[in-house]
């Protein structure tokens, strides 16, 4: 075991020794680092009456949520909904559009500019409450006429459409219908932004770690034929088991650290300037759509789960493709193209099967918003939602092509040179 | 200790490179001659276990050479073999040491007696790719020494060396032939008359001549000719 060690050691140093690895990484980290601090760099206006402020990213930060603590752990029924009503009184939008134009005001001409001043205060104050109706509903004026059960009525309605559209079998149904009598009704209100963000950058992280992988791994087995060094390994005692062990081993633990020093550039500062809070608030806050009974905290750590078993499959890929290539441009090619394809690609939900399969590739499945895919894989008649699943198709995908890899590697003929 | 080989041939679509080639060699120098694309190179891969025969089997001892116990008692010194250029002369070593599973306080001390063996000592840390092409070959030397083989194949193992080191090497294949099985693949044919106990010559992927060569036998370098002709005159 001590060679395996010290092989190891040295096919970590071959990969740490290539600048283009110390390129990658350090280009890599300060894109996170810059993701994470990118909201306290920003320009934000804020309209009062009359007159427009301009605060710093940090401070907009700093008043939403002190804006969130006074409805922090608030129930979202009927006596908040009022409340939102009340402070949104006569205000009406055209158009469900970024660019929505209030058209509609029935203020009172006697209203004092102090009364006036308050309003547009708790109006902001209560702004999450009105863009989670209006995130439900789809309708910007809906808070002027709904009530707590007509919201989870429309909640309901919007997952019966979705999981319509997704062409689920009743079993898959009956499945989340337990999850959804599981969530507590009606949902608590909580800041949880920091999570939030966390949950979308892992989504870019994502992308990032696989461009790390197959830049820097894609050379861990070609190299050794491109420099003919191949047949020395080769000859060697442990040259044709221990030490692919050893490269794999090596490889795997680049990936996982890579991703994980990235994870740590860009969730320390976002940590940082959003806080820990609500790593405890309901799922269901920031993806109303999801049926699932579980907290922000655990979305982040299932997602932290994928996001790291992708980095181990995606180190597989790599290094199988580069024994199996013996190119390291055309792995890096492949790989690259690869994401790339799936960024742009939709398969419409109407293709099941295909559809499905592709949503579980490693680079398609992160995102908040999967925690609304509700079809399900039956397993030996247990349920698995996609993101469940993913990371243990990962390790099993990873394992066929490392047994695949030791085909291919242990088989190889030094001929023709 | 004996390597026995028994109608070894690698055949490709069209051509035979080696035709079932069967030999016994036991503890000595052998020295193979053959023109270019005469077969040497894929005979010693496959003697290398880094080429799959199309038939026939390689025997060290019993150990067949797909095992891990064979490659335990291999040394190879490729033809043409690259380096990691990032690494030192040191690393490179006790890379290959580890490698060939030699526990690590005795890769240290054996990579320190082989980097003087070779005359690298002064050279160690430096990276390799500072290395001149004597130094490398030389170095490829060493690390075909590191696990005291039993069987020490070496390709063009001469090619590069300076005359001095030349000489160096002859006396060092000399003292291991003494105990193990060496089998050395060269163009020059005054390095086999210097070293060879035995010389094998091979010819279209079969062996034409294997035994003792004396001065009854006349000039080696005539032979060779004579056996060649066109073919060793472009050499």
């Amino acid at each position: 075991m001590n060679n395996f060690g010290t092989m190891y050691v040295f096919e970590l140093k071959k990969i740490f020794k290539r600048k283009i690895v110390w390129i990658t990484l350090a280009v890599m980290v300060l894109i996170s680092i810059f993701m994470g601090v990118a909201e306290i760099l920003s320009i934000n206006t804020y309209v009062t009456e009359g007159d427009e402020t301009e605060i710093s990213g940090y401070e907009a930060i700093k008043r939403e949520k002190e804006n969130d603590l006074t409805i922090i752990g608030k129930k979202i029924d009927d006596a908040l909904l009022s409340e939102v009503k009340d402070a949104y009184k006569g205000i009406y939008y055209t158009t469900y559009s970024e660019e929505r134009v209030a058209v509609t005001g029935n203020i009172s001409s006697e209203e004092s500019v102090e009364d006036a001043k308050k309003r547009i205060k708790e109006q902001e104050r209560l702004s999450k409450i009105y863009l989670y109706v209006r995130r439900i509903t789809g309708d910007d004026n809906a808070i002027h006429v709904i009530d707590e059960d007509g919201l989870y009525e429309e909640r309901m309605k919007n997952i019966q459409e979705e999981m319509t559209a997704q062409e689920l079998t009743e079993g898959e149904r009956a499945y989340w219908q337990e999850r959804e009598e599981a969530i507590t009704k009606p949902f608590t209100y909580g800041y949880a932004a920091g999570w939030e963000l966390v949950l979308g950058e892992l989504y870019s992280l994502n992308s990032m770690q696989l461009l790390v992988i197959a830049i820097c791994l894609s050379t861990l087995f070609s190299e050794e034929h491109v420099r003919k060094t191949d047949q020395l390994i080769l000859c060697s005692r442990y040259g044709k088991q221990k030490l692919y062990f050893a490269k794999l081993l090596a490889g795997i633990t680049f990936a996982l650290c890579s991703a994980f020093v990235l994870l740590l550039c860009s969730l320390v500062p976002t940590l940082l300037i959003y806080g820990t809070d609500g790593f405890d608030v309901a799922l269901q806050i920031y993806a109303p759509m999801a049926c699932w009974d579980i907290t922000m905290g655990q979305a982040v750590l299932l997602m932290l789960l994928v996001y790291l078993a992708a980095a181990v499959l995606n180190s597989v890929i790599s290094m199988f493709l580069s024994e199996a290539l013996r190119n390291s441009v055309a792995v890096m090619g492949l790989m690259t193209g690869g994401m790339f394809l799936t960024l742009v690609i939709m398969i419409p939900t109407k293709y099941r099967v295909i559809s499905q399969i592709y949503e579980l590739l490693p680079t398609t499945i992160m995102g908040l918003w999967k925690f609304s895919d509700y079809r399900l894989i039956n397993i030996f008649g247990g349920y698995f939602t996609n993101l469940q699943f993913a990371p243990i198709l990962y390790v099993i995908c990873s394992m066929v092509l490392i047994f695949v890899g030791t085909k291919l590697y242990r088989n190889y003929q030094v001929s023709g040179r | 200790m004996e390597l026995v080989i028994d109608r070894l041939s690698k055949q490709y679509k069209n051509k035979i490179a080696v035709d079932r080639i069967s030999l016994r060699l036991t503890p000595g120098v052998y020295g193979l001659l053959g023109a270019n694309g005469a077969g040497k190179t894929t005979l010693m891969r496959m003697i290398c276990g880094i080429l799959k025969p199309t038939g026939g089997t390689v025997v060290l001892d019993k150990a067949d050479v797909s095992t891990e116990e064979y490659r335990g008692k291999l040394g190879y010194l490729p033809q043409d073999f690259g380096y990691y250029p990032e690494f030192t002369g040191l690393d490179f070593l006790m890379y290959m040491a580890s490698l060939k599973g030699l526990e690590k306080s005795y890769a240290k001390r054996k990579v320190k007696e082989l980097m003087e063996v070779v005359g690298l000592t002064e050279q160690a840390k430096k990276k390799v790719k500072t290395y001149s092409g004597g130094m490398k070959q030389r170095l490829g030397v060493a690390q075909a020494l590191l696990n005291d083989p039993e069987l020490l194949v070496l390709d063009e193992p001469t090619a590069g060396l300076d005359p001095k080191e030349r000489v160096r090497f002859r006396n060092l294949i000399g003292e291991l032939g003494k105990k193990s099985i060496v089998l050395l693949s060269t163009h020059i044919v005054s390095d086999i008359e210097h070293i060879a106990d035995k010389v094998l010559m091979m010819k279209d992927g079969q062996l034409i001549y294997q035994g003792e060569w004396t001065e009854e036998n006349g000039d080696l370098e005539e032979f060779y000719l004579q056996q060649f002709g066109e073919e060793a005159g472009h050499e």
